[in-house]
């Protein structure tokens, strides 16, 4: 059964809560690393010195590796693309240091740039794609280092 | 423009007491114990764990407790230059210290939130034997001055990753009014000490230098927070 790239996004957007510290839901064997048909190919806890600070900001992303093509129509997400998927609100500091993202202040914001900067750095040819739900969305929108 | 503000301060101060609703919070000690031939060596470590509803549960996507801890990975001496670590996450779970009480209590590896839980980590008065089930990921270095030779240990096999005639013993936990272990696991890793710089230098390739294979063929990043946590 296709599904639609929108769709797609969706569910990586809020499977981004069910992952690393804090899990929304918590599911045998570091809840796996497939969804659909993308693999997961980097969290916080691989960026290096990294998982101090997002724990303390309440901040959580997640890189996913599409092995296939997704998507319908023309509307669709390359193979080998990779998806950002930012959490958003799961608990009080969220509300310090994410929901003043939209009002251009750092602290998540900051995390998500750098979380993307060492997405990319590794993977200078290959297309990001950003999602998250919530203020997760918030910080894939606003993201400054995705904006050059 | 006051009565915004008024709005806006009265709505975070609602946000926070709901927040804040109920909480627990207590020191435990995990102690591991290691049968050598010369006798039992054994290491301790006490942590402490709090935790509170989430207001930002259910609908919001969090989950209906968090956890807080500071402490440390338990250190076992084994001589010679060796030394056993119980770290303060698990394979399975990146929660896995807040949770071994409450899990203990109710002899489950599920999620352990309910109020017979909690109140029951109170009757943890004295070392209560771990059940293998519930071990914490136990880790070694072949060289503890290189993190990046960070290696699993088997609980059931320590004698493949240290001497022959080694074994663990049992770990236990108990509650206690102990003070949390600090600066303990900084003597014997002196990386841990590395300002954030160093340790990104250090690294290197993008990655985590700590890298463990697990039984299921992936591999896991280790972060230096694995072995301290909290401020």
């Amino acid at each position: 059964m296709s599904i639609t790239k929108d769709v797609f996004l969706s569910i990586l957007a809020l499977d981004s809560y069910n992952r690393g510290y804090g899990p929304g839901i918590e599911l045998e064997d570091d809840n796996g690393t497939q969804i659909g048909a993308a693999t997961i190919s980097k969290t916080t806890i691989d960026i290096p010195g990294f998982q101090s600070k997002a724990e303390d900001a309440g901040f959580y992303a997640v890189a996913y590796k599409l092995n296939d093509t997704v998507g319908t129509g023309g509307d669709t997400l390359a193979k080998d693309t990779i998806v950002i998927s930012y959490r958003g609100t799961d608990e009080a500091k969220d509300v310090w240091n994410g929901w003043t993202t939209i009002g251009g202040f750092p602290g998540q914001s900051d995390l998500a740039a750098k979380f993307y900067q060492a997405v990319k750095a590794p993977n200078p040819d290959k297309t990001i794609g950003l999602t998250g739900h919530s203020p997760g969305g918030a910080l894939a929108s606003l993201n400054p280092a995705a904006a050059h | 423009m006051r009565r915004l503000c008024a709005l806006v301060l009265i709505g975070l101060a609602a946000l926070s007491l709901s927040a804040c609703g109920n909480s627990h919070s207590w020191n435990q000690k995990l102690t591991v114990t290691v049968e050598t031939p010369a006798g039992e060596v054994s290491g301790s470590a006490v942590t402490a764990i709090s935790w509170s509803k989430n207001f930002f549960s259910g609908g919001w996507g969090g989950a209906s407790w968090h956890s807080a801890v500071k402490g440390e990975a338990v250190v076992v001496d084994l001589g010679g230059g060796k030394m056993l670590f119980a770290l303060l996450s698990h394979s399975d779970s990146n929660d896995y210290i807040a949770n071994l009480a409450t899990r203990l209590v109710m002899d489950t590896t599920d999620r352990a939130w309910s109020k017979a839980a909690f109140a029951g980590v109170r009757n943890l008065g004295k070392p209560t034997p771990v059940p293998p089930k519930l071990y914490p990921m136990l880790v070694t270095f072949v060289d503890i001055n290189d993190p990046k030779t960070v290696m699993k240990v088997d609980p059931g096999d320590l004698a493949a990753s240290f001497w022959p005639g080694y074994t663990l013993k049992g770990i236990t936990l108990e509650v206690t009014s102990e003070k949390v272990t600090e600066g303990e696991v900084e003597v014997v890793l002196e990386w841990m000490r590395w300002p954030n710089e160093q340790w990104i230098e250090f690294a290197a390739g993008g990655l985590e230098p700590m890298q463990l294979a697990l039984e299921s063929g992936r591999t896991r990043s280790l972060p230096r927070s694995e072995f301290k946590v909290g401020k």
